[in-house]
């Protein structure tokens, strides 16, 4: 049970090619996190799992399966992406209808309990009647992530899920990593904040100018400054300081 | 000439019945300095930012605010009536939203702001070009703004504010979307604007306001916690970790404040990263 890309290549219609010769693997119970520079392809990475984007050469295999010759429908049910803005895919007008949209139309038995248990982990049960744009934008990125655990698929890819997210919801978030962790769930998270979850990741994709310029274990990217440099990329405040310090 | 901003007992509530946003906030940001103000969800950061932009009354008709904001030679009792801009260039958190699309390129988005200042130079590219490259985003000059990363969008939004040079800059959250090279950029576009600029952001973490902010003012319920430089702060690091993100800050307080107070190189060194000369 894995999510595979092999030797993936994928350009926009009529465009230079955005990601080249892009492979990897993710198991359930692992967390990758995948950083690079603005503009570099993350996003579209992350659509190409899922099926919205195929592959232009390479294939992405869902449990095995290539998502070529399946509907995004069928891949929803092992794999649930949420977007970078909210806003692009938030409809329904309650917390509660829009967690709710996924497992039941994923047929999932106990969709109630999916919506239940989502809507706690993110600190938004007390708020399941609002309407979604009654909240302030980091707890509707919250919401975003809590459509995604009721999908009960047991992959899940978030886009730039703790941008904006304050104190107070990046300990909801730190709360709901570690539950999904316990789950076994497999994650692939894009994100520029590695002061939050590199601590969490148990794989790091460095992408550059559109190629993988690094894929294998968490610890390297902060002890290798000239990979975080390869990749225009500079490391947190505190990390640059420890380093200060240490010297 | 940039302006000096004070706000004096000021409280809002977005309507007569409804609970306090901002409560009692009186703030001097004086003339071409950088204040940042940090807090967590619901402080009221971005509304504190609406009022100063002129743009709460468009969101909220009925809110209700009391208290004095100057800007420059301009009082305003309570709410000014209308929105500020072009003194006051305003970027708003999501980008998404700051970005019209009337136009088909990003330079040409660029150049709908200068339109609308009615100033529009003799060789808009000179002035548009130069903020681009700064901004490290010029490569996509001729792109659909539109069609961009959410990075991107983030970097194009805040140059179709810039590009005005306001007198006044807010800026609500820049940098949530931005990898952490793209900030630096921004942190030195922001350093070299702020002898003609009075820039006031919003944050809800510390480390992009520290090198560039020379005020930092922390903001919980609609209530001033704090309120000074950034070397205060520092100093009274632990009273914040309930409302910001200080985890990875805590554990070297204790080597901050020795090497602020002991002279040393690296002690300099780290005071011109924090930006606390």
């Amino acid at each position: 049970m894995s999510i595979e890309l092999r030797n993936v290549s994928f350009s926009y219609a009529g465009d230079r090619p955005v990601l080249r010769d892009v492979s990897f693997s993710a198991e359930q119970g692992g967390f990758l996190l995948i950083i690079g520079q603005n503009g570099v392809g993350k996003s579209t990475l992350l659509k190409l799992l899922n099926g919205i984007l195929k592959p232009t050469s390479g294939q992405v295999l869902v449990n095995g399966v290539n998502t070529a010759t399946q509907p995004t429908s069928r891949l929803a049910k092992e794999i649930c992406v949420t977007f970078q803005n909210p806003a692009d895919q938030i409809f329904a007008s309650t917390i509660r209808a829009e967690v709710e949209f996924g497992p039941r139309n994923l047929r999932r038995k106990n969709v109630d309990q999916l919506v239940d248990d989502a809507l706690v982990l993110c600190g938004l049960d007390a708020l399941a009647s609002h309407h979604p744009y009654d909240l302030p934008s980091a707890q509707r990125k919250l919401l975003t992530v809590a459509s995604a655990i009721a999908s009960g698929a047991p992959y899940l890819a978030f886009d730039e899920p703790s941008a904006g997210l304050s104190q107070i919801e990046r300990s909801v978030f730190e709360g709901l990593l570690t539950a999904l962790k316990k789950e076994d769930r497999g994650m692939i998270v894009v994100s520029h904040d590695l002061a939050l979850l590199l601590p969490y990741a148990t794989a790091v994709l460095i992408l550059a100018r559109g190629e993988m310029i690094y894929y294998g274990n968490a610890e390297v990217v902060t002890q290798q400054d000239g990979l975080i440099r390869k990749a225009g990329l500079r490391l947190p405040l505190p990390y640059r300081l420890e380093k200060l310090f240490g010297k | 000439m940039a302006d000096r901003i004070v706000i004096q007992s000021f409280s809002l509530q977005y309507s007569a019945t409804t609970p306090g946003v901002l409560s009692s906030v009186s703030l001097d940001i004086p003339s071409g300095t950088c204040c940042a103000i940090l807090g967590p969800t619901g402080a009221g950061k971005s509304s504190l930012l609406q009022c100063l932009a002129g743009t709460m009354q468009r969101h909220h008709p009925e809110s209700v605010a009391s208290g004095t904001i100057q800007i420059g030679e301009r009082l305003f009792e309570a709410l000014p009536s209308h929105v500020l801009f072009p003194s006051v260039g305003y970027a708003l958190q999501d980008p998404h939203v700051q970005i019209s699309g009337v136009r088909d390129t990003v330079f040409g988005e660029i150049l709908f702001t200068l339109e609308n200042t009615g100033e529009v130079p003799d060789e808009p590219a000179a002035v548009i070009l130069p903020l681009l490259r700064k901004l490290g985003i010029d490569h996509l000059a001729d792109r659909k703004p539109t069609s961009l990363s959410g990075g991107e969008t983030q970097r194009v939004a805040l140059a179709t504010i810039l590009v005005a040079q306001p007198p006044v800059l807010l800026l609500d959250e820049p940098t949530t979307a931005m990898d952490l090279a793209a900030q630096e950029k921004l942190r030195g576009i922001l350093r070299g604007m702020k002898q003609s600029t009075t820039i006031v952001l919003t944050d809800t973490q510390l480390d992009f306001a520290l090198g560039i902010c020379d005020q930092i003012v922390v903001l919980e319920q609609g209530k001033v916690l704090f309120d000074g430089t950034p070397a205060a702060f520092l100093r009274r690091l632990d009273e914040f970790h309930t409302s910001l993100p200080l985890e990875n800050w805590l554990p070297l307080r204790q080597q901050i404040l020795r090497l602020l107070d002991q002279p040393s190189r690296l002690g300099s060194r780290l005071a011109l990263t924090l930006g606390l000369k």
